[in-house]
C-alpha cells in the first residue's frame, strides 16, 4: 500500500511538474464511477451525421454565428471566408507551448493524407481564442515558422466574446489562467462546404480515420 | 425632411444627450446587487496556483430570468422566437414548454424561472440588457454564501440543507423566482430551484479530467492526496461542476435557466 502511494506521489509530482498550459485534456463528459444529476443534458456527443443518410436532419452549418476573424495579414473577415470548401477548423492560442505545435503537426499530417486533387480544395482555419496576444504578426510567424501553405492555411484571432461563441458551436471548452495561458480541450471539426460539420476529432494524436472517412464522401 | 435648422437642432440635441448619457454608460442593470469581492476555492484546481481563486466585485440579477421576462425579450428580438432560431443556438427543446412561440399559456408560470434555453439566448438576453452572464467563478461565490455569511462552506447545517435541495429534484413547474430567503448577499435562489448558465461552462474540469487513459485516476488521486482538490464532501459543488460538464452551448433542459451579472465597476 504504502509503495503504491509513493507511486502516485511520484506521478502526482510529475503531472504538477508539466501541469501548465500544454495539458491536452479533452472535454470531460462523465465523472468517473459518480451519480450525475438527472437531466437531459448528460448525453454524451452525438456522433457525426455523415451526409450519406439523408434521412437524418442535417447538422446546422456554423456560418450561421456572427463572428468575426482577424487574419495574419490583420484583414477582418467573417466565419466563413472558406464557404465553398470543406473546412478543418480548431482552435488554439499561439503561445501555448505544447499541445496547439502537436496539434498543428496533426493537421499537416491529415492535410498530407488528403489525397489530391481533394486536398488543393480542403482549407485549413485555425483560430486563436487569444486575441490580445495572437496579433497578425504573432499568428504570421508561426505560419512561416511552421512552413503551412499559404493558399490553404488561415490562422486568426477572435475576440472574447467571439471567440466564445465559435468555441460553443465547435464544442471546444477552454479557461484562461491568471499568468494569461489557457487550459482547453482540442478538436479538430471537418465542415463540408456549407459550414456544416460532418466528424470530429477530440484530442491531439487520435485517430483521424472519421476525419478522413468524412472527406472521401463525395458530398463533402 | 427636415429644414437645415431643424437638422442641425436634432444633431445638437443628439451630440448633447450622447454627453449627457456618457458618465452613466453602465448602470447597474435593474434587479442587481454587488457581490464579493471574496476569495473562492475552486472544487478541481487545475494547478496549485489556483487553489484559490480572486474574484473581484461584481453586479448579480437577485433572482433568476424568469418566463415573463424572457418572453418580453423574445417578443422584442423575435430572431429568438422558438420558431425562428438558429437549430445552430438552440436544440430542439427550446423554450418547448411555452404554449406557442409568443405566448407562456396557462400551464406555465410568468414568475418562475425561464428554463429550456440555450447558453446562447441566455447570453442574448443578458446583452440586450447591457449585462452579460456570470463567469463560472463569480457564480460559485455567490453560491457560497449562506443566509448569514459570505462564506457558508464551514456551515454544516447550511451544507446539508443545500444537499437536500440536490438530492430530491424540484417539482414541475417551477416555484416563482424570489420566493425564498435570499443569502447574505441579498441573491435568492442559488440553490434550491433550477440549475444556472454560467459564461463559461464546462471549462473547470478540463484539466482535471481527461478521457485519456490513465491520466484522469491520477489527477484524482493528486485531488485526494490534497494537491488539488477542495472538501471532497461538497457534493453540491461537485454536481455543479459534472453537470456544467455535460453541457454544450446549444443545450436546453427543463430545469436550467440564467440570471445576469454585469461588472461592477462605472466608469467615470
Amino acid at each position: 500500500m504504502k509503495s503504491v502511494i509513493c507511486l502516485a506521489a511520484l506521478v502526482c509530482w510529475g503531472l504538477i511538474a508539466c501541469a501548465g498550459p500544454e495539458s491536452t485534456n479533452e472535454v470531460p463528459h462523465r465523472i468517473h464511477g459518480r451519480a450525475l444529476p438527472p437531466s437531459t443534458a448528460l448525453r454524451t456527443q452525438t456522433a457525426p451525421r455523415l451526409p450519406t443518410s439523408p434521412a437524418k436532419v442535417e447538422a446546422a452549418s456554423i456560418y450561421d454565428l456572427d463572428v468575426a476573424l482577424r487574419d495574419e495579414t490583420g484583414t477582418t473577415r467573417p466565419l466563413d471566408t472558406f464557404r465553398g470548401h470543406p473546412v478543418l477548423i480548431t482552435m488554439f492560442y499561439g503561445t501555448c507551448p505544447v499541445a496547439c505545435p502537436i496539434l498543428t503537426s496533426q493537421l499537416k499530417r491529415l492535410e498530407g493524407r488528403i489525397p489530391e486533387p481533394l486536398r488543393a480544395d480542403v482549407r485549413i482555419l485555425m483560430v486563436s481564442f487569444d486575441a490580445a496576444r495572437d496579433a497578425p504578426a504573432a499568428l504570421s510567424g508561426i505560419k512561416e515558422q511552421r512552413g503551412l501553405d499559404a493558399t490553404r492555411w488561415k490562422l486568426a484571432s477572435a475576440s472574447d466574446d467571439d471567440a466564445r461563441q465559435l468555441a460553443g458551436v465547435l464544442n471546444i471548452k477552454y479557461r484562461k489562467l491568471d499568468d494569461g495561458a489557457f487550459f482547453h480541450s482540442t478538436a479538430i471539426v471537418l465542415l463540408d462546404r456549407q459550414g456544416r460539420p460532418q466528424a470530429r476529432l477530440d484530442g491531439v494524436d487520435k485517430d483521424s480515420s472519421a476525419i478522413m472517412t468524412a472527406l472521401t464522401v463525395p458530398s463533402i | 425632411m427636415l429644414p437645415k435648422v431643424g437638422r442641425m437642432l436634432a444633431i445638437a440635441c443628439a451630440l448633447s444627450s450622447t454627453a449627457a448619457a456618457a458618465p452613466q454608460r453602465h448602470p447597474a442593470p435593474a434587479g442587481m446587487t454587488l457581490v464579493g469581492p471574496g476569495v473562492y476555492e475552486p472544487l478541481y484546481a487545475a494547478s496549485p496556483a489556483e487553489r484559490t481563486v480572486s474574484v473581484s466585485a461584481f453586479l448579480l440579477d437577485r433572482k433568476p430570468v424568469t418566463n415573463a421576462e424572457f418572453l418580453g425579450f423574445v417578443r422584442r428580438d423575435p430572431r429568438w422566437r422558438r420558431d425562428q432560431v438558429k437549430r445552430l443556438l438552440a436544440d430542439e427543446g427550446y423554450l418547448k414548454h411555452w404554449a406557442a412561440a409568443d405566448r407562456l399559456g396557462n400551464g406555465v408560470r410568468a414568475a418562475s424561472p425561464v428554463t429550456g434555453v440555450s447558453w446562447f439566448a441566455a447570453k442574448a438576453f443578458c446583452v440586450e440588457r447591457g449585462a452579460r452572464l456570470p463567469t463560472e467563478r463569480e457564480w460559485e461565490l455567490a453560491a457560497l454564501a449562506s443566509e448569514t455569511g459570505a462564506d457558508g462552506s464551514q456551515d454544516a447545517r447550511w451544507l446539508a440543507r443545500i444537499l437536500s435541495f440536490y438530492s430530491k429534484p424540484a417539482s414541475l413547474p417551477l416555484r416563482d423566482v424570489g420566493t425564498a430567503r435570499p443569502n447574505f448577499w441579498g441573491i435568492h435562489d442559488m440553490h434550491g430551484l433550477i440549475w444556472e448558465w454560467v459564461y463559461d461552462f464546462g471549462a473547470s474540469l478540463i484539466a482535471a479530467d481527461s478521457r485519456e487513459k490513465g491520466d484522469a485516476e491520477q489527477n484524482r488521486f493528486c485531488g485526494a492526496s490534497g494537491a488539488d482538490s477542495r472538501d471532497p464532501g461538497d457534493y453540491a459543488a461537485f454536481m455543479r461542476v459534472a453537470f456544467r460538464s455535460s453541457l454544450q452551448a446549444s443545450f436546453t433542459t427543463a430545469r436550467l435557466g440564467f440570471r445576469c451579472a454585469a461588472d461592477a465597476k462605472v466608469p467615470s
